[in-house]
């Protein structure tokens, strides 16, 4: 269970040839990290440009409005879920993670883990 | 050269004018004239079907197809990288010229631009040429770009040869190849469209990259044991197991000697753990060969084949196994490891595999070793039942005499009748119960499956009811799901209604909330980039749905023959012309449960609300930014689909397909109350409403489509005479009810029958767009199957008429019948075989014929559907081994069916509980008596599965007609081993496991009824 744990994080492999699982050091340079998250690079990029225009805020329900190519996303954050108007959104509703521009919300607003 | 000189060359279609002006332009002028070029290619993009196929008559107006390639090199001949990189299909422009156009441009971006071309993979242009491979090919010879390392340089040289053309001639024409890129072959992969292996499947076997390697290689210009090596390298590789395949073909046809196998023993070792069945297979071969010759030893072998052993395909274990006999037979110190390493194959789906398994144990094992004897104890229950006695003797030899799992503890028939007791009668009597309690108290389970009549079986399960939608921020979001993920239905309902309802909620920020809708559904029509739809069936017609509310834009009618789908598209219509005058209503045939039911309460408060729409008959020269007025779409089309459209566009109020759909979701349920208020909603739908509800107004009227629609509802299954005498010879499911029969006749060409769906009436050669019952039929007609293909379609055109389920099997079993060996991928089929899953719809005879079809089903997904709707059919009561055994025995017509496939369907869903196994035992001992004309090799599976179950439940073969047809199997082969044991069977005098299944028999139906008595239970 362990291995197939770690082997699920790209943590550990299994090497064909010799039978055997080996550890797989990842590159934790953060930098490098970012460049394989393009949702979070594009989310910073939209934020950085001024995209991101929070509509309404309060405790049960906050709406922001941001910006996407001729046309604008509505991101809703309510107590049962964040919610977005992309097509990224509509295809993987957060079974995929958050799409951009719910991450620029998060990040503009100091909601993200890594903001 | 001017922008103009250039547009006038591409508009003559002349491309040797016109790279003649590319060629002798200075790079300012090219690049001046490169927004002209771009426009020009985009603007014959988005150019319509008729305009591309339309020849060039009398020289007055040039192909499209020479105007396109004057385009393609104007735009290869002007643009840079960044603006060819923004192009549709601009990877693959000009292929013919790229090499003359870039020599002369000399970008500096070339290199750039080779690994962006080849990367964009193949392109199936017109000609020969699919990709730039042969471009920059000749850059890399001329010098001015280094040989790319990127992989799609590989992939793209795979497709590369003309075909029927010699892969080694073409290599001998640049025998550099051979020095780094033939090597390359085995490390790359390849694409879906261009690969070793899906090329040389289609070539001359002589004339294939194989052929050409394995020449070389015997002509000594390539070596030879680096070709046996880099082939199993390649298997090494995780390469698909198509791509693989070639591979180890290849290495087989090498003809590898033994040192050669012998100095890769430690590839083949490593094989045996690949995740490709096949790959392990060879490589367990290639083992064998080396333990034959002893170059292998013995403790390597023990070691590596445990992964084999319990691998899923039967072969790959066996080899694994018998690898091993042969180990431990000659190695008497390696036997009690042996034993051990069998042990997994105890887990194999496979008998034969577990009696191999139980062989090497038997012989060679320590049943005294703790270690092993674990082992053994765990899987006492997991093999076989014809092999338990023997593990249990192994395990625990005083319980050899006892048989395991059968059910102990005797159902407790009085907790039963004490349900049964509680039940409201009507829904007992429809469940069944008092016939399966009886059956019980006798021993077994009932003899004849449920039938379900479709007008009595309640429907509105308030835990199933669809909540509309309330707010226009909710449909945009529901509206952007639907069209991302094709459906589910009930969403797809959910968005008509919101469309219909809140078209004139148009707040402020009305544009500013939809804009992300609109965009997406402008992308997905192609309208911003002039080019084709990017979707089809539902999807298209929501997208036009969409822009008609957002934008105001037209909806126009399904330009196509007649079918289920032009039905849902005109609903559509109909809903988008309402929505872009703001005149918003209440949708009559919004489901108001899941599945598509409407409450009939509910439709006839919604009757008495509505008010006719009254919008103006269509425009037929209204054209849109999407597509040419209907007058110049009409141009061209079959008489009938004009006569159709023209029809449509003429008369209605706006909402007359919303009547009809909503009449013919009608629930059985509350029928009778809504009588009264049905009686007064006024005119020809008030009379249809009271006729649909199965009340006693006459016929009246003369709208046949509504008529038809409200006597379907009444009575499915049915003929209805006064219909019929008003409104005749409309089709099958108008007036007279459809009489669906699938036959068999002999092929000309062939040994085989081919299947026919034959429609009584039959489908009239003009079926109208607003009669869907007569075009749930229209399947059986040719040119109407394109659409039946997509799933997500299918699933929602099965809710214009749920209670007509018999066309859905009728089309299903035509469908999956012709397509068992899955000789066309049509993955939407799936859908038919779902429809068996809801407990609550009747198992016609054709639909039994579509379980069968689908339970022999090649592909993986139908056979698992299948098996998942027999395990539903047995388990609620719809299935006995009556309706089972008919369905196989009519099934076995079908020549090409593969019977071996029925064994493990079958054997899957016998494991669910002692009900199934019983059922399924019971229908294969009487399907075995019909198998007479059938080899007996094709047998030996179900032979197989009828003993295993036969032990299970303690039965021996009571029918005659089976005993003689066993009797006729002799020899020594494993169909007749088997047909003698079989025919040896006594039963072991015990009936708790028939009891145990009738008890889970009675159980299911007095579940049933409990279920129908909650869901009808005042709230």
């Amino acid at each position: 269970m362990a291995l197939a744990r770690l082997g699920a994080r790209g943590l550990v492999g299994y090497d064909l040839s010799e039978g055997a699982f080996f550890q797989r050091v990842l590159p934790f340079d953060l930098d490098g990290v970012e460049e394989l998250q393009p949702r979070l690079k594009d989310a910073r990029k939209l934020v950085a440009d001024g995209g991101v225009q929070i509509a309404k805020s309060g405790k049960e329900e906050a709406e922001a409005w941001v910006r996407g190519t001729d046309c604008e996303h509505r991101v809703v954050v309510a107590s049962d879920g964040t919610t977005c108007t992309c097509p990224w959104f509509a295809k993987h509703p957060g079974d995929r993670g958050p799409c951009k521009h719910i991450l620029a919300v998060q990040i503009f607003t100091g909601d993200a883990d890594d903001a | 050269m001017t922008p103009e000189e250039l547009e006038r060359a591409v508009h003559s279609g002349n491309k040797e004018h016109c790279l003649r002006l590319i060629l002798t332009a200075s790079e300012d002028q090219r690049r001046r004239a490169a927004k002209c070029a771009v426009k020009l290619l985009r603007d014959l993009n988005g150019a319509s079907f008729e305009e591309v196929s339309r020849p060039n008559l009398l020289g007055l107006r040039p192909a499209w197809i020479d105007r396109y390639n004057s385009a393609e090199i104007a735009v290869l001949g002007t643009a840079t990288l960044s603006q060819l990189k923004k192009i549709t299909r601009g990877a693959h422009l000009g292929i013919p010229w790229a090499f003359e156009i870039l020599t002369v441009r000399q970008p500096d971006w070339v290199a750039e631009w080779a690994e962006w071309t080849l990367s964009n993979g193949i392109w199936p242009g017109i000609g020969s040429d699919y990709n730039n491979w042969n471009a920059v090919r000749k850059l890399i010879k001329t010098g001015r770009i280094q040989t790319p390392i990127n992989d799609a340089y590989i992939t793209c040289m795979i497709a590369a040869p003309p075909w029927r053309e010699s892969v080694k001639k073409w290599l001998l024409a640049d025998p550099n190849l051979l020095q780094y890129e033939v090597w390359r072959l085995f490390e790359v992969e390849g694409s879906r469209d261009s690969s070793l292996a899906g090329r040389d499947k289609y070539s001359n076997p002589k004339q294939t990259w194989s052929a050409a390697l394995q020449e070389f290689s015997a002509e000594g210009h390539i070596d030879r044991g680096r070709l046996v090596t880099a082939s199993l390298d390649a298997l090494c590789r995780d390469f698909s197991a198509f791509h693989a395949g070639w591979h180890s073909k290849f290495h087989e046809d090498l003809k590898p000697t033994l040192d050669e196998r012998a100095e890769n023993v430690s590839k083949y070792l490593g094989l045996v753990n690949s995740r490709i069945p096949a790959t392990v297979s060879f490589a367990l071969k290639a083992l064998t060969v080396l333990e034959k010759a002893a170059l292998l030893a013995p403790e390597t072998i023990v070691n590596a084949v445990s992964p084999a052993i319990t691998a899923r395909e039967k072969g790959k274990a066996s080899l694994a196994l018998r690898l091993l006999i042969r180990a431990a037979g000659q190695h008497p110190e390696l036997r009690h490891r042996a034993a051990l390493t069998a042990a997994d194959g105890l887990l194999h789906n496979s008998p034969d595999v577990q009696k191999l398994a139980l062989d090497i144990i038997e012989k060679f094992g320590d049943t005294g070793s703790p270690e092993l004897a674990d082992k053994l104890r765990l899987n006492v229950d997991g093999v076989a039942p014809s092999l338990r006695a023997r593990l249990a003797a192994l395990v625990e030899p005083a319980a050899s005499a006892l048989r395991p799992n059968i059910p102990t503890v005797e159902p407790a028939v009085d907790t039963l009748e004490e349900r049964a007791a509680g039940l409201v009668s009507r829904w007992g009597m429809l469940a069944g119960v008092r016939t399966a309690l009886d059956s019980l108290k006798e021993g077994r389970s009932p003899r004849n499956g449920l039938r379900l009549d479709p007008l009595s079986i309640p429907r509105l399960d308030p835990e199933e009811r669809v909540h509309p939608i309330r707010d226009l921020d909710e449909l945009v979001a529901v509206f952007a799901s639907v069209i991302e993920n094709y459906g589910p239905p009930d969403e797809i309902e959910r968005v008509l209604d919101g469309v219909s309802r809140l078209c004139a909620d148009r707040p402020p920020d009305f544009d500013r909330r939809t804009s992300a809708l609109r965009k997406r559904a402008r992308q997905l029509l192609g309208i911003d980039k002039r080019d084709l739809p990017q979707v089809g069936g539902a999807v298209y017609s929501l997208c036009q749905l969409a822009l008609a509310w957002i934008d105001r834009e037209p909806i126009q009618p399904w330009m196509h023959q007649p079918s289920l789908f032009s039905f849902f598209h005109q609903r559509v219509v109909e809903i988008g012309r309402r929505a872009r005058l703001e005149r918003a209503a209440q949708l009559l045939a919004a489901p108001t449960h899941s599945g598509g039911w409407i409450d009939p309460r509910i439709a006839v408060a919604r009757f008495q609300a509505h008010r006719e729409t009254n919008l103006p008959p269509l425009d037929l020269e209204e054209r849109s930014e999407s597509s040419p007025s209907l007058w110049a779409r009409l141009i061209g089309k079959p008489r009938e689909v004009a006569d159709s459209v023209r029809a449509l566009a003429a008369g209605g109020t706006g909402d007359r397909f919303d009547m009809i759909q909503a009449l013919l979701r009608l629930a059985p349920d509350g029928r009778v109350e809504s009588l009264t208020g049905a009686g007064t909603v006024k005119g020809e739908i008030g009379a249809a409403l009271v006729y649909a509800l199965g009340g006693d107004k006459p016929v009246t009227g003369n709208d046949a489509a509504l008529w038809i629609a409200a006597a379907r509802s009444r009575n499915p299954h049915g003929d209805d005479r006064a219909i019929e005498s008003r409104f005749s010879n409309m089709g099958p499911d108008a007036g007279i009810a459809a009489r669906v029969t699938l036959k068999w006749v002999p092929r000309k060409d062939s040994d085989y029958d081919e299947q026919i769906l034959i429609c009584a009436p039959p489908v009239p050669p003009r079926p109208r767009v607003d009669v869907p019952t007569v075009l749930h039929h229209a399947q059986t007609k040719e040119h109407f199957h394109a659409e039946f293909v997509v799933g997500p379609l299918l699933a929602l055109l099965a809710q214009v008429w749920p209670l007509g389920r018999s066309a859905w099997f009728g089309a299903g079993a035509y469908s999956i019948g012709w397509n068992m060996d899955w000789v066309e991928a049509r993955w939407g089929d799936v859908e038919y075989l779902r429809l068996l899953l809801d407990p609550d719809t009747d198992l016609d005879d054709l639909a039994l014929d579509m379980l069968a079809f689908g339970l022999a089903a090649r592909e993986a997904g139908e056979s698992a559907s299948a098996t998942d709707g027999l395990i539903t059919a047995i388990g609620d009561g719809r299935v006995t081994a009556r309706e089972l055994r008919q369905a196989l025995c009519h099934a076995l017509r079908v020549k090409d069916l593969v019977l071996a496939r029925w064994s493990k369907t079958l054997g899957d869903a016998a494991r669910i509980s002692p009900l199934h196994a019983v059922t399924v035992r019971d229908a294969l001992e009487e399907v075995i008596a019909a198998t007479g004309s059938r080899k007996t090799s094709e047998i030996v599976a179900l032979l197989e599965l009828l003993h295993e179950l036969c032990v299970e439940t303690g039965t021996a073969i009571s029918s005659r007609d089976t005993r003689a047809r066993l009797a006729t199997i002799t020899g020594t082969s494993k169909s007749a081993k088997l047909a003698k044991a079989l025919l040896a069977l006594k039963p072991d005098g015990s009936i708790s496991y028939t009891r145990q299944a009738a008890k889970i028999a009675a159980e299911a139906r007095i579940e049933r009824a409990e279920r129908w008595q909650r869901i009808t239970a005042p709230e």
